[in-house]
């Protein structure tokens, strides 16, 4: 048939279609005809002038080889080709072709981008045909069927000419593939024609069940390529020598527990759940129970499984002894060792992401529709109809879970001391809370909450505030905040006022207490104790009174005590009235009062008439209460303010009228009657969060516009001083001005120049102990004794009284409240807001802590969601009690803030699997660094083992249990810890010149230049599978 | 703390320092160009206002003056909460003073806002024979802090004006916008950020 002939002239590749790469060689067959599709047959005669089928179909393949080479890589990415997937730079673009009734699809793969030409021998990501065969960009041709293969020998043998004669038609170099025989043979028939006189055939077929021994073995894997090669039977003794060229690659495997690796016949870096894992392993730690989320959540490890992949760079064997050598050879001296991590790559779709960052983007959720409502428990109820529809899908996590998460927070507290508890700005300016203080860690509660949805947030914030208010009531001490430090003010509100809370529980309990311990045997005080309410023995006997007004007091008080009613009137804080000494206060300006006494009212001692205080009301000394000195600021001057000892109170002052003293200063005389002087005891000056500050401030500010309002501004503020020069005055009977100033600014007070006047007024000098003169010679600075001086006006103003029987400057009963009704009537958002920031900087402060090693790469990601979060977050962080945030804000943060959490997932998944590197590769640092940076790279993994870290690597494969016979024959040889490989791939190689050494002058018309090799073989072998690939370049 | 139009800025501003060191005067001065030998004690604070004009953007400085007895040392993060910038006014006859300023410039850097401009002012420049604290040793220590070091006299007006138009230069560029401090910007962030740490 004249199909047949032109087939057999173009042929090409003529080696054998049947035969096994175990069989002897045989001739080429081509017998097989194509059958279908040949309609002309049935004509009875060949019309010549007709093109035939094949002829077409030859044709049609030409036209798509030719556009396809036309195009060239660029133009073929523009077409729409596609990546190979597992491939660096390796792309495949596919027509489909009919022939007859057969549809067949012609696949170009290619290159793109210039091929960097590497000494790696073993390039990682090559596709199959590449490595088996040496090729780059190819041709396969497969019909459109299931299995995608050709079982019909003539008909691969028609094809593979057909895509022959069209790539030469085109002058094309590209080796052309056709898979043949079983799908899971892997087995190809291939031809390349490079020029007109040579040729390249390919072979390639797998045996996959049991391999015979002898090819278990490299000696026999040699003996195997020799007969390629020599024409010999395999299986004879008489296997002539050969110098082949050779490299091999080793593939060991670690996976981790419950996964498996797929036998691919090379690396794979595909570690698989196994199929019978049940998915417990009792007696093994989470891999993570020792990092810092491990509190929070459990993630599956991401590294599944290591390979280490041992290669023995390109050398020469001569004959199969010296090639069996390379099985007994330790793998510790394998040129290079590369070391593969298996990564979890496909997580099932119903498998629930893991993680801080899919749960911040719950509570971000929330935060964004949290605008909906006034108040927090309008989430929490179903009630209103409108809210039915927004939460009805939501859902709330059981009562025990409620019960569990509150139990830690308020009944497993730790000390509220360590880490946790200070808050770290550096490297943001996000306020939030401390993680480990109570709002800290109710925040992170939350995310982990049912679904973090905003009703389930809802109903556990009013059980945090009845907690919180049970311990308000009950006078129990905050768990997980510090009663002893000011509100800090680079947290968030919430914390503040926590911290505001905290404090003035402590001080409503050691009133309690005090009242308690107070019997109406107590005769002389001990000034030292903050709650003493002052000396007269008279004081003792009002007790009773007292506490029986106290309800009443207390009653009258709740009108200015209102948490909101910030801009109470003044008359409302002079108990008695207006007729204090600061009759002058009655300017427009009055109603400010209160902002400027966030505590309680004036310091207004005169008017105030001992039984009407009330406990709340009963001031709070420096020395009862030490505030927490500033951080970096040594506080040897606070000092002066804050500790006294009490055991220089004596009976005496008492006896001179003397009250509410901390002791004498030092060796200070009062001026005129050269007495000791006497530091009073003050007030605990006030406490304010930032809301309060911010009101203060914005007072100030407005007062501070002109002459007169200033006068009034000054006024407003001379409550501490006035508070201190009365306590002075008590503590100092016959004190001057002068002698306050020489305590409480001391730099007012001027010595005079000695040799300004020798002339001494002997009248009035007095010796002191030490010798000195006294009065000194001194005198106020001259913007002291300026005329209309404020501190003169004040200090005639005010009258001797101590301490103790001022009206606090800090009334903490009514902060308490304040800070109650806070809570109770926070706005949804701003709760939200507050929550989020918090619970971002915590989960960021969790990634950051997380033990990574050296990563530089990692580090910088963590610090670049630093800035993100810092710039996404401080607008809501900062958002204040009076701010309501437009519809667009919202938006606009909601889309920040689905951003920020994107980045935060990508982040925290690099900090999963660099914890998980890190904690298998410690003592590999070098490795542990390379591979993460080629994770952080392209997705993949895969380091260069140094030499000096080969012991440590090894440790990875621990030693096989059970004893091994490494004499046995059955095995491969090649071990490392006992584990034979694997995979062992191997290539051989036999240039022109060695065959004609060898074989002499009996091949000498086919052989060509020099540097050619003739023969190549690639094997891939385990005990069981054996992957072969022969390209063998013939001559025309 | 808060930006209003485009080029007109504001800038809350704190002065620090030691009792009777100046800044009450050096405020004083710049907005209201006066002088006064018997300044009276501040009590409190002082609340004070003066725009200033850097290339094309106008800076509104909200003064906040404090007190300087250590007994209202407590009180100062009230003033500093949230502050662009902050003096830290010493008295260059007054070792103690200068003793004194550097205790504020630690509390700054641990307290403050981590953008705050510092400027440390040795004032009382006119009492040149007074002196106690040498320029150098202020200056030395004013870049080992990264602060900037200027010696002014309320009383003669030197480097007054000087002082808070360097700060003024020295305000960052992009304050948090805003009015109620509520605003974003579209954020390239997470993209390019993906691309250099992109996961499997």
């Amino acid at each position: 048939m004249e199909t047949k002939e032109r087939a057999e002239k173009t042929e090409r590749a003529p080696n054998a279609s049947g035969d096994r790469f175990m069989g002897s060689p045989s001739a080429s067959s081509v017998s097989g005809a194509v059958s279908d599709g040949e309609p002309d047959d049935l004509q009875g005669f060949d019309d010549y002038t007709m093109a035939s089928s094949w002829e077409r179909f030859i044709a049609s393949v030409e036209t798509i080889c030719r556009e396809w080479q036309a195009a060239g890589p660029e133009g073929l990415l523009e077409k729409g080709a596609l990546s190979v997937d597992g491939s660096r730079s390796l792309h495949r673009i596919h027509r489909e072709v009919s022939f007859g009734n057969k549809l067949y699809v012609i696949v170009l793969f290619f290159q793109v981008g210039a091929r960097q030409e590497t000494e790696d021998e073993w390039p990682a990501g090559l596709h199959h045909l590449q490595l088996w065969f040496g090729v780059t960009d190819f041709l396969v041709a497969a019909p459109v069927t299931l299995s995608g293969v050709i079982l019909d020998a003539p008909e691969a043998t028609t094809l593979l000419s057909t895509v022959a004669v069209a790539l030469s038609s085109c002058g094309s170099h590209w080796p052309a593939f056709v898979p043949v025989h079983d799908r899971t043979r892997k087995a190809y028939k291939g031809v390349q024609g490079i020029s007109s006189s040579y040729s390249i055939t390919y072979e390639a077929d797998r045996i996959g069940s049991w391999v015979p021994v002898r090819l278990m073995h490299l000696e026999g894997l040699y003996e195997l390529f020799v007969s390629k090669v020599a024409f010999t039977a395999p299986n004879t003794a008489a296997v002539p020598s050969l110098r082949v060229e050779f490299t091999m690659r080793l593939t060991y495997r670690a996976p981790m527990i419950g996964y498996d690796y797929q036998n691919k016949g090379g690396p794979s870096s595909v570690a698989e759940p196994r199929s019978d894992y049940d998915g417990e392993s009792p007696n093994e730690p989470m891999w993570d129970e020792d990092l810092p989320w491990a509190a929070w959540h459990s993630v599956d490890d991401p590294v599944k499984g290591f390979e280490l992949i041992a290669t023995w760079k390109k050398r020469f064997v001569n004959d199969s002894m010296e090639m069996s050598e390379y099985e007994n050879t330790s793998t510790f001296l394998a040129d290079s060792w590369d070391l593969v991590p298996a990564f979890s790559i496909d997580k099932e779709p119903d498998q629930p992401e893991e993680g801080f960052g899919v749960r911040l983007e719950g509570l971000a959720k929330a935060f964004s529709i949290s605008g909906n409502a006034q108040f927090v428990e309008d989430f929490a109820n179903v009630v209103k109809p409108e809210m039915d529809l927004l939460l009805e899908t939501f859902t709330v996590p059981p009562p025990s879970v409620l019960e569990r998460v509150l139990k830690d927070l308020f009944y497993e507290a730790v000390n509220p001391t360590g880490d946790g508890f200070t808050y770290d700005p550096r490297g943001h300016s996000i306020k939030g809370a401390p993680r480990d203080s109570l709002f800290g860690r109710f925040a992170v509660h939350s995310l982990f909450y049912g679904t973090c949805n905003i009703r389930a947030i809802s109903e556990l914030w009013l059980e945090f505030v009845r907690e919180i208010r049970f311990c308000w009531d009950e006078c129990q001490q905050l768990p997980r905040v510090s009663p002893e430090d000011s509100p800090d003010l680079r947290t968030c509100l919430l914390h503040q006022k926590l911290q505001m809370l905290a404090v003035c529980i402590k001080l409503k309990s050691e009133q309690k207490s005090e009242k308690v311990k107070k019997t109406p045997l107590h005769g002389s005080p001990p000034v030292g104790k903050p709650s003493e309410e002052g000396s007269e023995a008279s004081r003792t006997d009002q007790n009773d009174l007292q506490q029986k007004h106290g309800e009443e007091v207390r009653t009258s008080n709740s009108a200015d005590a209102h948490p909101l009613d910030t801009g109470a009137k003044v008359h409302d804080l002079y108990p008695d009235g207006a007729d204090g000494p600061y009759t002058n206060l009655k300017s427009p300006q009055d109603e400010m009062e209160s902002l400027f006494h966030p505590g309680s009212g004036s310091p207004d001692p005169a008017s105030h008439t001992k039984d009407s205080v009330s406990a709340a009301e009963e001031p709070i000394f420096e020395n009862g209460y030490k505030s927490a000195p500033e951080e970096g600021v040594s506080s040897e001057d606070d000092e002066k303010w804050q500790s006294w000892s009490e055991e220089d109170e004596e009976e005496a002052d008492v006896k001179e009228g003397r009250r509410g003293s901390a002791g004498p200063l030092e060796n200070m005389m009062l001026l005129h009657s050269y007495e000791p002087l006497h530091a009073p005891i003050t007030q605990m000056l006030p406490l304010m969060t930032e809301d309060m500050l911010m009101e203060r401030e914005q007072a100030i500010a407005s007062l501070s516009r002109s002459q007169s309002e200033k006068q009034a501004r000054l006024r407003l503020q001379t409550d501490i001083l006035a508070s201190d020069m009365a306590a002075f005055k008590a503590a100092n009977p016959r004190a001057t001005l002068e002698d306050f100033v020489r305590w409480h600014s001391p730099r007012d007070w001027l010595e005079d120049d000695d040799e300004n006047g020798d002339g001494q007024t002997s009248s009035s000098v007095h010796t002191g102990d030490s010798g000195e003169i006294w009065p000194p010679r001194g005198r106020l600075s001259e913007r002291m004794s300026h005329p209309g001086n404020m501190w003169a006006e004040i200090w005639d103003q005010v009258a001797p009284h101590p301490a103790s029987d001022q009206k606090p400057l800090f009334d903490y009963q009514r902060e308490g409240e304040k800070v109650m009704h806070y809570l109770d009537t926070v706005r949804p958002q701003h709760l939200l807001g507050q929550m989020l920031c918090t619970a971002f900087v915590s989960c960021m402060e969790i990634l950051k802590h997380t033990k990574i090693g050296d990563l530089a790469r990692l580090r910088s990601g963590i610090s670049s969601l630093y800035s993100s979060a810092n710039m996404v977050l401080e607008p809501i962080s900062t958002m204040t009690k009076a701010d309501m945030p437009s519809k667009e804000d919202v938006e606009m943060w909601n889309k920040a803030l689905q951003n920020l959490c994107r980045l935060f997932k990508v982040v925290e998944n690099d900090v999963f699997v660099a914890a998980s590197l890190y904690q298998k590769l410690k003592l590999a640092p070098r490795s542990f660094v390379g591979l993460f940076s080629s994770y952080l790279d392209d997705g993949k993994s895969l380091a260069r083992v140094s030499v000096d870290e080969r012991e440590q690597i090894a440790e990875l494969f621990p030693p096989a249990e059970g004893g091994v016979d490494l004499e046995s024959r059955s095995r491969m040889g090649n071990y490392l810890n006992g584990h034979e490989p694997d995979v062992r791939e191997v290539k051989l190689k036999c240039y022109e010149e060695d065959l004609r050494k060898t074989l002499g002058s009996r091949n000498e018309r086919r052989m060509g230049g020099k540097g050619m090799a003739s023969h190549r073989m690639y094997i891939s072998g385990t005990a069981n599978d054996l992957q072969v690939a022969l390209s063998v370049v013939s001559r025309d | 703390m808060a930006t209003v139009g485009t080029n007109q800025r504001q800038a809350k501003l704190v002065l620090l320092g030691d009792m009777g060191a100046g800044k009450s005067s050096l405020v004083l001065r710049f907005t209201k160009g006066q002088f006064f030998d018997y300044q009276e004690s501040t009590i409190g604070a002082a609340f004070l206002t003066q725009t200033l004009a850097v290339n094309d953007t106008t800076i509104k400085f909200e003064i906040w003056d404090t007190a300087g007895q250590e007994r209202y040392h407590s009180l100062a993060p009230m003033y500093y909460r949230g502050a662009a910038a902050a003096i830290i006014v010493y008295d260059i006859t007054n070792p103690d003073s200068f003793t004194r300023a550097k205790k504020w410039v630690q509390e700054l850097q641990s307290q403050g806002s981590s953008n705050l401009v510092m400027a440390l002012a040795g004032n009382k420049a006119d009492l040149e024979a007074k002196r106690s604290t040498k320029p150098e040793e202020a200056q030395a220590y004013a870049e080992e802090n990264g602060l900037f070091f200027m010696e002014t006299s309320a009383k003669t007006a030197q480097n007054v004006n000087e002082l808070f138009y360097e700060i003024a230069k020295r305000l960052p560029k992009l304050q948090p916008a805003g009015q109620q401090g509520i605003s974003l910007s579209e954020r390239p962030a997470p993209a390019a950020a993906k691309s250099s740490m992109c996961c499997a």
